[in-house]
Formats: structure tokens, C-alpha cells, sequence
């Protein structure tokens, strides 16, 4: 049972990472129509900033302050620069633009930083087992779980009942009827990616905590989880993202548990060929939009 | 005669220009030196990778991600079957009996690529074709996340990372130069058949199409048949260079970089398969040199490795920005002395369908 | 006020308005009538700034200023207020939301408030589902949300598209009711109809548009009667 137990918190860890990122796809996507693929390069120069600036900040928060600033800095040139031109393009050239700016970003770390993996010692403390009950967890997984709920109701909150909240909420589900009331494109475009910037930021930093070692492709891996689950939780909706990305966080385990041991390796293969089965039964998703949006 | 003969270069000329193109170039490379005629192979391989891809995109509107899996199959099928008898048992001494035990020639390896990577293409294309803008385009790239994984971890290979080596290295500029033609020529052939022309219909307005009675899922099929095929000559082709490869070389790279001369040359046209490869490939070569610190007709730079990847990423976003139809703008070579009553309607300007009859 | 010279809207080869020119001042209220595909949701689309600019053509000016340039959201803040066809409210957002958005380019938060629950008296069936998403309300109710959300941003020129479309006559009526009221406030009216006789009973100038021209005009008995026999004879052709 308290095996179970164990497995169950990890599902719910690793399924909150994944919704936290899956939710920074869906914002930017519901608003701008542009399927992110550079959001991998936020959780990765999150990493990157926290290795740069561990050394010599007194504080941790100030770490984390700084991977988040940078982060949302880059997502707001990111957009200002690249997509803003782009405002009327097709959805699937936006998808190409995003992952040419992706492998643009990719590389110029690796040009800057060098390829090879570097360590991290940020918030290692967090990764020592500790027992609750019998149940053996890592206070990060405590920390990961609380954080995403934060984030995802603060976020509810934002979206509910602020002004930038309903316009966005408005833009997202007919743009051209939200600017003809006066909503200012940009600002919606720019919050979406300055929000989503920071939901990616804080996975990237609870990402290098549990992981510890950065490589230029670290958030490539992240990306394509989050892709994925956007599409199957249905493109267009926050909740259907949240619960897509949380879902494929606990396949995953779930995979990882009951899979018998000679086929461990495949087992990142079983869960696409289950989101293939997904995308051929309901291509739109399981939760599609209002609108009802098509992919 | 002369007429059979004027109008039969009238039809071929975009194909024939292009083969031409390809022939002049070869031969200057010829006199250059043999890093040029290096960079020429490596771009006639990309050539025929991106031939496929066309094949696919560039008739249906559809935009794959997940292709690389069709040259990862191909390269991986030719591997497998080259290597010579006694380097297998080391290298891979946990395949079946007769793979083993066969070992066939380098031109046999290519085919057998081809045909295998097609046989994968109509099996995962029966289900995939029915989908439409993104989800077909993530579909795809769901594939091809499995087939890196699938490879990835490929048992019959002990060094890990699905690693193959002691590959052949035969493809040379000849050699690769004739690939390329033939992957062009598929290419033509199939944009000018009816399959193809019903297929490019069907790009603009899918429901529309299915209404005149255009079966657009079967050839699609077709389309991604073909295009698999090719792909995987190119794949072959690849590890028929390389020698030696892990299941990592098919991956986002290689699907960045097809995509990019792709978008780049002009999406919907072969002549942008070629003119953006070229384009491609000699900035390619001029950056490697200078990251190297060799240099270009006596000029040199001095930039960091990586440049290169960075300077194609830059130009896709910057064409993609300030000329999405790509440098061809989705026009053929056309025989400079047609008369006028067969000139062909305005193309399209769109970089890509999604199909969705809205935007 | 409203000043249109010589418009044109194009998509891509098709030309959807051809030369296109009225007035409306404050208090007027302008009709525009034709068959469909006449051009007459491009005409108010283009005033209201819905449009590529690279579609529209000619002179657009309010009060003397040109509109050339200015974006949608920024006419939304120098008082033109759309109600397009088919109402287009937020579905997912509640009654309340979708009118706190029609008050977007505002700035004087205490009176918005004073103007929600005026809109509220207005129109009472708002009031009562006002917390209730705008998907649920039915389509006479949307499109009296639909104006009260135009009206929120307490607009200087009001363009309707087609604002009978769908709904029953007793509704209707409602809506010309509103409307008056709004020309009595000094509005300016510009009203795209299909029930042209309606519309030409309301307006003080009607235009007919045919292929995106003006054929006829009327703002005087006369007038009125050449139309109306115009759309007789249009009735009894198809017959």
C-alpha cells in the first residue's frame, strides 16, 4: 500500500511539472494562436540563469527572482520581435517560426555555454527523502504540488478577475471582436507570453533542482511533453491543458510501474503511440474550445 | 516531330533545368577543392531528404514533423543489410539469423531502404492522412518521438544509443549527384500526375475538394508513400556517408534543417527544393570554413562553432517574417519560349494549408 | 460627424465596395440597405476598422480627422462602437464581463459602474442573468447584450449590422426603441438592415446599395416610395 502511496505522490509531482508547462503552451496559444515550441528555451535559460547566478547571490530567492526575470524578459523580446510581425500568419507557420527560434536559442547556448552537461547545486536540500507517515517523498515533490496548485490559482484568479484576466479570456476566444471594443492586441499578446514566461521559469527551477545538471537541450524534452498535452487536453483550453500535461505526467509512472522491465525503454514510446491513439480518435482533444476550435 | 519534341521539353523543362543546374554545379565542383566537393555531397544527400519532404508537403499542404523517422528507417534498413558479414558479429550480433548472414551491395542497401521506409510510411499513413493541419502535423511528430526511441534503445546493438558503424562509406559525389536526380525526377513525376494535381486541389480547401469528389485521404496516402520512399533513399544515402550513426542524427536537426530549406527555397515548388538547398549548403560551407579558419577566396572570419546552425535558424525566421512564400515564391522553371496561351495561373502564396478554411 | 468619402474595400481581387460616400451627424441616423453581397457590412466594417487596412480604400474622417492609420482599438477609443452581425459576444465570459469589456478604452472607473447598472435597467434581462455565461442567454438576449456593450464604451457613432437579424418582431421593436433613444442622445447612427422598410421608416438617409455602389438614396417621401418600389419589383422578378 505504501508502495502505492509512494508511487501516487510521484505521479502527482511529475504530473504538476508537466501541467505547469503545459499550461505556459495553452495561454499563449489560446491568445496568439502560436503553438510555443521555444518554451523549452524558458525552462532551459531559467536553468542556466540559476548555474549563472548561484554563485554569488546571498539569497536563494534572489535566484529564483532572476531565472524568473530573465525568462520573462526573453519571452517578451521573443514576442515583440518575432511573433508580433507574424500577428496574421497561418498556425502552422507561427509553429515553424517557434521552432526556428527554438533551435536558434538552442544554439546559441551551446555556442556561449559549451555542450557539455554542467551541475547545478541549487535547492538540493529539497531533493533529501523525507517520511510522511511510511511514505517516502522528497520535499521537493511537497514543493512541486504546492507551488503548482499556487500558481495554477493565482492564475485563476488573474484570468477571473482582473481586467488584463477578462481581456484575455476575451481575446482568446474571438480576438478581432475583443479589438473592436478597444482591447489593445499587444498588451493581451505580451501578458500571455510575460505569464506564460513565468509558469515556465518556475518549472525550469524545480526542474533543476530535481535534475541538477544542465545541458542546452534541457527543456526540449519538457517542451514536447507540454506540446503533446496541449493537443490531447484540446488546443484553445487552459483546464484541458492542465489536465493533459498532468495526465501524461502519471502515464508516465504508471508506465514506469507496471511495465515489465525489458520493456522500460520503451516506455516514452508507449505513451506517444497512446497520444497518437488520442489524436486519431479526437483530434480536436478531449476538452474542446467554446468555440469549438478546430486543431 | 519538332512539336512532340517542343512540348515535350515545354512539360519536362522544370524538372530538366533543374537536373541541368545540378550537372553544371557538379562540375565546377569538380575543379574546386575537396572540401567543396564534401559540402556538395552532404547537400546533395539534404537534397534528396528534402526532395521527400516536399513530396509530401508541398502537394498536400500538410506540414510534417515527424519525416526524419522515414530517413532514420532508411538509414538504419541499408545499415543493417551492408555491413559486411564479419564485422556484423561484432557490432550487432543480436539480430535475426539472416541478417546476419546477408550481406548485399551498397546500390541493393539504398533500395531496400527506400522500399522499406515506404511499406512504413503506408502504416502509419493509414490512420495519419485523415488528419488535417496541426494535429497532422503533431501526429507526425509523435512518429517520429517513437521511432527515436525505438531506436534509441535497439537491442541488436550493444554499444547503446542504437549505434551502427562500419557502414559502407561508397556515397560519393557520382553517386550521390545520380540519387539526387532520380529523387528529383520522383518528385516531378508525382506533382505532375493526376494524383498529384488532384492533391494540390485539395490544398487550399480540403472539405471542398472531398466534395467534388477527391478522395483526399487515399492520396494523401500516396503522396506519403512516395515521399517516405524517397526520404529513406536519402537516409540511406546518409549513412552510406557517415559510416557510423546513433539513433540521435534523426532527430530535431534534421528536421529543423529539411524544414528550414524547405520554407526557405519555396514550399510548394521543386525548384525551391533545389534552390534552397543550394543556398543552404553554400552558406553551410562558407561558415564551417570560417569556423574552422580556413578560408573563402582569401577571406577569413573568425566565429564560434555553432555560427552556422544559428545563421540558418536566423534566415528561416527572417524569410519566414519578411517572405513566406520563399525564395522561388512557389514558381517553377519555366521554358523561357512558351507561347503565351499556356502560362499557368498565380500560385498560391500561402507557406502552408491548415486546412481549417479559417485563420 | 461621420464623414465617408469615396470608399473601397477590397479582398484580394474582389471588389466588395466600389465607391461608397454619406455623412451622418450626431443625432442622424443613416440606413444602409441592399441585397446581400451588396457591400454593406464591408462599408461599416471598414468604419469601425475591422478590416486590413491594404483592403480600404478612400476617406474615412471623424469630426474633420482622418482615420487613416488608426487601428481598430484605438477607433474603439474615439467613440465608434460596432455591433456586427451575428453580435459576436464572448460566449464563455459572463453578461457582466462582456459588458465591463465594452468599457475598455475608458478611463473613469466610477462612472462605468453607474453606466453597468444603467444598462442593466435598460435592458432587465441582463440584469437578472448577469452572472450567467453569455453562451446560455438566447439570441434576442445576446443581441440586447451585444448593444449594451457597444453602448458601454459610451460611443460617439454607433454602427449595427444587421441588429434584426433573428430575432422576433416583438424584439425588433425593442431594438428601434433602444435606438431612438440613442438618436435622441445625440448618437449618430449608422444601421446596416435587411428589413430595409423598417430601416428606412427609422433613418433620416437611406442608401441602397448594388454591388458595392450607392444606387439610390432617399431621406424624403419620394425617396422612400422609389425604393420601396424598388424591393417590390425585386420580390416580384423572383417570383
Amino acid at each position: 500500500m505504501t508502495e502505492i502511496m509512494q508511487h501516487v505522490v510521484n505521479a502527482i509531482s511529475l504530473g504538476s511539472l508537466f501541467a505547469l508547462f503545459s499550461l505556459g503552451i495553452a495561454l499563449i496559444f489560446g491568445v496568439a494562436r502560436i503553438i510555443n515550441f521555444a518554451l523549452g528555451e524558458f525552462l532551459t535559460f531559467a536553468g542556466y540563469t540559476i548555474f549563472v547566478t548561484v554563485g554569488f547571490m546571498w539569497l536563494p530567492i534572489f535566484v529564483v527572482i532572476a531565472a524568473i526575470l530573465v525568462v520573462v524578459i526573453l519571452a517578451l523580446v521573443m514576442e515583440r520581435i518575432a511573433f508580433r510581425p507574424l500577428r496574421e500568419a497561418p498556425a502552422t507557420t507561427l509553429l515553424i517560426v517557434s521552432f526556428s527560434l527554438s533551435n536558434l536559442l538552442t544554439n546559441i547556448l551551446l555556442t556561449t555555454a559549451g555542450g557539455r552537461a554542467k551541475t547545478v547545486d541549487f535547492g538540493s536540500q529539497f531533493v533529501t527523502p523525507i517520511s510522511i507517515g511510511s511514505v517516502r517523498m522528497t520535499l521537493l515533490d511537497l514543493v512541486t504540488i504546492g507551488v503548482t496548485v499556487t500558481l495554477i490559482l493565482a492564475l485563476s484568479l488573474v484570468l477571473r478577475y482582473t481586467k488584463i484576466g477578462i481581456q484575455l479570456r476575451a481575446a482568446a476566444e474571438d480576438f478581432g471582436m475583443a479589438k473592436l471594443l478597444g482591447v489593445r492586441a499587444n498588451v493581451v499578446v505580451a501578458s500571455a507570453f510575460a505569464i506564460s514566461g513565468v509558469l515556465a521559469a518556475v518549472a525550469g527551477i524545480i526542474l533543476t533542482v530535481r535534475i541538477a545538471t544542465l545541458t542546452p537541450s534541457f527543456g526540449n524534452q519538457a517542451v514536447i511533453v507540454a506540446f503533446i498535452a496541449t493537443v490531447i487536453g484540446g488546443l484553445g483550453s487552459l483546464t484541458g491543458a492542465a489536465l493533459g500535461g498532468f495526465f501524461i505526467g502519471v502515464l508516465t509512472i504508471f508506465l514506469e510501474v507496471v511495465l515489465p522491465s525489458e520493456f522500460q525503454s520503451f516506455r516514452d514510446s508507449f505513451v506517444f503511440g497512446l497520444i497518437l491513439v488520442v489524436l486519431l480518435i479526437r483530434p480536436n482533444g478531449f476538452i474542446p474550445t467554446p468555440t469549438g476550435e478546430r486543431a | 516531330m519538332i512539336n512532340l519534341f517542343k512540348s515535350l521539353v515545354n512539360r519536362w523543362w522544370s524538372l530538366l533545368s533543374l537536373i541541368l543546374i545540378l550537372l553544371i554545379v557538379a562540375v565546377i565542383v569538380s575543379w574546386l577543392p575537396r572540401s567543396v566537393e564534401r559540402s556538395m555531397i552532404v547537400g546533395l544527400i539534404n537534397l534528396v531528404l528534402v526532395a521527400g519532404l516536399y513530396i509530401f508537403v508541398g502537394n498536400s499542404g500538410v506540414v510534417s514533423f515527424g519525416h526524419i523517422s522515414f530517413m532514420a528507417i532508411g538509414a538504419y534498413t541499408t545499415g543493417l543489410l551492408t555491413i559486411p558479414t564479419m564485422a556484423k558479429v561484432v557490432i550487432i550480433p543480436n539480430v535475426p539469423d539472416f541478417i546476419l548472414t546477408t550481406s548485399i551491395g551498397t546500390t541493393e542497401g539504398i533500395l531496400v531502404a527506400g522500399i522499406v521506409a515506404a511499406v512504413f510510411g503506408f502504416i502509419i499513413g493509414i490512420p495519419l492522412v485523415r488528419l488535417t493541419g496541426l494535429a497532422a502535423g503533431i501526429g507526425m511528430f509523435a512518429v517520429l518521438l517513437i521511432v527515436n526511441n525505438v531506436f534509441t534503445h535497439f537491442e541488436p546493438s550493444p554499444s547503446g544509443s542504437g549505434m551502427l558503424t562500419r557502414v559502407p562509406t561508397d556515397t560519393k559525389l557520382f553517386m550521390a549527384l545520380i540519387w539526387a536526380i532520380i529523387a528529383l525526377t520522383i518528385a516531378f513525376i508525382f506533382q505532375t500526375s493526376r494524383i498529384g494535381l488532384l492533391l494540390r486541389a485539395s490544398r487550399e480547401d480540403a472539405i471542398a475538394a472531398t466534395s467534388i469528389g477527391i478522395n483526399v485521404s487515399r492520396y494523401r496516402l500516396v503522396g506519403m508513400v512516395v515521399s517516405a520512399f524517397v526520404t529513406g533513399l536519402g537516409g540511406a544515402l546518409f549513412a552510406h556517408y557517415v559510416g557510423t550513426f546513433g539513433a540521435d542524427a534523426f532527430f530535431l536537426q534534421f528536421t529543423f534543417l529539411t524544414l528550414a530549406i524547405l520554407v526557405i527555397g519555396g514550399i510548394n515548388s521543386l525548384a525551391g527544393v533545389v534552390v534552397g538547398t543550394f543556398f543552404i549548403t553554400v552558406i553551410s560551407h562558407i561558415l564551417d570554413r570560417w569556423t574552422n579558419g580556413d578560408s573563402i577566396v582569401g577571406i577569413t572570419m573568425d566565429i564560434p562553432p555553432g555560427s552556422r546552425e544559428i545563421a540558418v535558424a536566423l534566415i528561416m525566421v527572417a524569410v519566414l517574417v519578411f517572405r513566406p512564400q520563399g525564395i522561388t515564391g512557389g514558381r517553377e522553371i519555366k521554358w523561357p519560349f512558351r507561347s503565351r496561351s499556356t502560362e499557368d495561373p498565380e500560385p498560391s502564396n500561402n507557406v502552408t494549408s491548415d486546412n481549417t478554411g479559417a485563420n | 460627424m461621420l464623414e465617408v468619402k469615396n470608399l473601397q474595400v477590397s479582398y484580394g481581387s474582389i471588389k466588395a465596395v466600389r465607391n461608397v460616400s454619406f455623412k451622418c451627424s450626431a443625432g442622424e441616423a443613416v440606413a444602409i440597405v441592399g441585397p446581400n453581397g451588396a457591400g454593406k457590412s464591408s462599408t461599416v466594417n471598414a468604419i469601425a476598422g475591422a478590416l486590413k487596412s491594404s483592403s480600404v480604400q478612400g476617406n474615412i474622417k471623424i469630426n474633420g480627422k482622418s482615420l487613416d492609420g488608426v487601428s481598430a482599438e484605438q477607433r474603439a477609443g474615439a467613440g465608434i462602437s460596432l455591433v456586427p452581425e451575428g453580435h459576436r459576444i464572448f460566449k464563455g465570459l459572463s453578461v457582466r464581463e462582456n459588458l465591463s469589456l465594452g468599457a475598455t478604452s475608458r478611463r473613469d472607473r466610477a462612472d462605468i459602474e453607474i453606466d453597468m447598472n444603467r444598462m442593466m435597467e435598460r435592458f432587465p434581462i441582463l440584469g437578472r442573468l448577469a452572472d450567467r455565461p453569455a453562451g446560455t442567454l438566447s439570441g434576442g438576449e445576446q443581441q440586447q447584450l451585444a448593444m449594451a456593450r457597444a453602448l458601454m464604451a459610451r460611443p460617439k457613432i454607433l454602427l449595427l449590422d444587421e441588429p434584426s437579424l433573428g430575432l422576433a418582431p416583438l424584439i425588433v421593436n425593442e431594438v428601434f426603441a433602444v435606438l431612438q433613444e440613442l438618436r435622441d442622445e445625440n448618437i449618430a447612427i449608422v444601421l446596416v438592415e435587411q428589413m430595409a422598410l423598417r430601416a428606412m421608416d427609422f433613418a433620416d438617409h437611406t442608401f441602397l446599395l448594388h454591388h458595392g455602389v450607392v444606387e439610390t438614396t432617399a431621406d424624403d417621401a419620394s425617396g422612400k416610395e422609389l425604393i420601396a418600389a424598388y424591393f417590390k419589383q425585386e420580390v416580384g422578378n423572383s417570383k
